[in-house]
């Protein structure tokens, strides 16, 4: 134990950590870059101020002078023969291919093509929004209720409510964010790649708008079963009863019919990569669903568990959110991804790999010796999609990265992209033998989850929402509440995650060591109140991102009232 | 490097159960999967099979990985993946 800070599951952590810091450094340097050059243009204007009062202190025979100079100036025409040019033009060399006598526009003969937004009916805008708006509504709701559970840690006498009791409302929290926020965001941001990829209209927006109330509809009831106690016993991320569940079972499978149906359909030849994805997403989160609540029992219903929580981040989250990655960071950038057949290897290898390391949380149990094995191999084979997928980002981001500076899109997108392979390696490392040893129970998982469904999922998320949102409604958010809903959410992660990385360390030594229990619950108050500061940081986030998608919304309305007054 | 590399990652995940492995269990296993695996062993030469296919799978996907990442090979204007790109 002298030597713990040696172990090369630390020592990888560290690095991991370190990355994502140099990468916020980076971005840093090319805002503060970016706000010297405004500096610049500010001395420049206040120069040309300044010449503009010294006018006025002038006396009227001065100005007089200075006016008459000026006159002069302006009324000296060019004879045309300054360049000494009597002679008749001849092209002596042939460098001259082609000659226009019409002048009067020389180089614009194609007038630039309509921007891709105004071709997007107001129907699918509605149906976006909608999904958009709900989703963002999940996002401050889900994370109100986290920000009340991370004060509970330092304030545990804060409530004796028994619907506000920690074990009911914390599942209030993690369902919310993946089924309410997530996955309704995922779903609304698909509508518009699969529409715009298919050069097709939707199928039915009638199941589109099902969808949307089933899902929501699940949220609600849920969320008040949970609350009043009702639930699926220990089942993680599957609190929800069954009847409830089945609405979000039903609204899935409209949604595939309804991208199916559109992409089967569509007027180009072949099937972008992004609705690969997003079917093969719907599809296996399907097939996930059911079998997450057949009622197993025994081990049958602990392996089901592992299956289904394994499944649910790789298949649904993980892989929905790539198949948004291939459209909207070449959308942003507005040049193709840098290896499309990357992308097709790394979904076939997502599709067969992940289906089978599901298996490698029961490498202790009697399943049989190839399902063990084949998981360990896959897992291992799983780096490979993971560092090929952030090399295929980063080398289409090559060449762009002035625009960093820019953008308000992509420093979520490279913030999303470095935590996709953090994130992942992370994940492993964690079971190295001494450092599961060390952190498994502990807080550090929380911080694990945290880096990958925030850094990951709601980062990218928010970079395809920014960036097709103000492109439907027609209005940008405010640079300076972008920038500041990025700092606080990306600041805020940091020191959430930071905290309880080293509280649970701590935790975990405390434990090697047979500390008594109690102990290693008073160490970790500091962190828990940094924990619950990053949080409340990563909640002001969201009501900025809140504030900012109203501020679009509320002008996409006035828009519409216009539009109604002028027809 | 290419199997070093493996072997390594192999290593990550096989890792926490080799503390775990009793002695029975590592009479089970096959001997280049001894100390890191627990539970039953091999049944029977399909297991094998099946072990190998996966692997096989596994070095087809790095070769191609860095075939495409290399040399993508898609310069040509009508790839579908330029239809992103808004003129």
């Amino acid at each position: 134990m002298d030597n713990w800070y040696l172990s090369p599951g630390i020592i990888t952590t560290s690095v991991l950590i370190l990355i994502v810091l140099i990468a916020a450094a980076l971005i840093l340097v090319a805002q503060v870059n970016k706000y010297l050059e405004k500096m610049h243009t500010q001395a420049a204007k206040k120069e040309k101020l300044a010449f503009s009062e010294y006018l006025i202190n002038l006396e009227t025979a001065e100005v007089e002078q200075v006016l008459e100079e000026r006159r002069k100036a302006l009324g000296h025409r060019l004879t045309g023969r300054e360049l000494g040019s009597g002679q008749k033009p001849t092209d002596q060399r042939g460098l001259i291919s082609k000659l226009s006598l019409d002048p009067d526009r020389p180089f614009f003969d194609e007038k630039k093509s309509l921007p891709a937004e105004q071709k997007t009916s107001s129907a699918l805008t509605r149906l976006i929004m909608a999904y958009l708006s709900a989703a963002t509504f999940w996002l401050v709701f889900g994370t109100l209720i986290g920000q009340y559970l991370g004060m509970k840690f330092v304030l545990p006498e804060l409530d004796s409510i028994s619907w506000l009791s920690f074990g009911r409302i914390r599942p209030v929290h993690t369902n919310t964010v993946f089924w309410g926020w997530s996955s309704l965001a995922m779903i609304g941001l698909a509508y518009y790649v699969v529409t715009r990829t298919s050069n097709n209209t939707i199928y039915s927006y009638k199941w589109g708008w099902t969808a949307f109330w089933m899902i929501n509809g699940m949220l609600v009831a849920g969320n008040l079963c949970l609350m009043a106690g009702i639930n699926n016993g220990g089942g993680e991320y599957r609190e929800y009863i069954w009847p409830v569940a089945l609405l979000f079972i039903v609204a899935l499978l409209i949604t595939f019919f309804n991208f199916y149906k559109t992409i089967a359909s569509r007027k180009i030849g072949e099937i972008y990569i992004s609705n690969w994805y997003i079917l093969a997403g719907l599809l296996w989160t399907l097939v996930l669903s059911v079998i997450g609540y057949l009622p197993f029992s025994g081990l049958g219903e602990t392996v089901t568990q592992g299956y289904y929580m394994h499944q649910g981040v790789g298949m649904w989250f993980m892989t929905f959110t790539l198949g948004l990655i291939y459209y909207y960071l070449p959308t942003s950038l507005n040049k193709p991804i840098y290896s499309y057949s990357l992308g097709v290897l790394a979904f076939w290898t997502q599709m067969l790999f992940y289906t089978m390391i599901g298996t490698h949380h029961f490498v202790f149990s009697p399943l049989p010796w190839w399902l063990q094995t084949v998981a360990i191999v896959f897992s291992a084979g799983m780096f490979i999609p993971v560092v090929a997928g952030t090399t295929n980002f980063l080398m289409t981001m090559k060449g762009s990265w002035k625009a960093i500076s820019s953008s308000y899109v992509l420093p979520f997108f490279l913030v999303g992209v470095i935590f996709y392979f953090v994130g992942s390696t992370q994940g492993s490392v964690q079971a190295l033998r001494f450092t599961n040893d060390l952190w498994h129970f502990t807080d550090f998982n929380v911080a694990h989850s945290h880096m990958t469904m925030y850094g990951i999922i709601s980062f990218i998320l928010w970079a395809c929402i920014y960036a097709i949102v103000p492109r439907l409604s027609l209005r940008e958010p405010r640079q300076l509440m972008v920038g500041m809903h990025f700092w606080f959410a990306f600041i805020g992660l940091m020191a959430y995650m930071i905290s309880l990385m080293a509280g649970g360390t701590l935790k975990g030594m405390s434990w090697i060591e047979g500390k008594p229990f109690i102990e290693s619950v008073t160490l970790m108050m500091p962190f828990w109140v940094w924990r619950a500061i990053g949080g409340t940081m990563m909640f002001f986030s969201h009501l900025v991102f809140a504030w900012n998608i109203y501020t679009m919304l509320r002008h996409l309305k006035t828009e519409k009232i216009h539009a109604n007054a002028l027809s | 490097m290419k199997k070093h590399l493996f072997s390594a990652l192999l290593f990550i995940y096989g890792a926490p159960r080799a503390a775990l492995a009793c002695d029975v269990c590592e009479k089970n296993q096959p001997a280049a999967l001894r100390g890191i695996m627990h539970g039953p062993g091999p049944e029977s030469n399909l297991d094998f099979i099946i072990v190998a296919a996966a692997s096989i799978i596994v070095l087809l996907t790095l070769a191609y990985s860095l075939r495409y990442l290399i040399r993508p090979n898609e310069n040509g204007p009508e790839h579908i993946k330029n239809i992103v790109i808004e003129k």
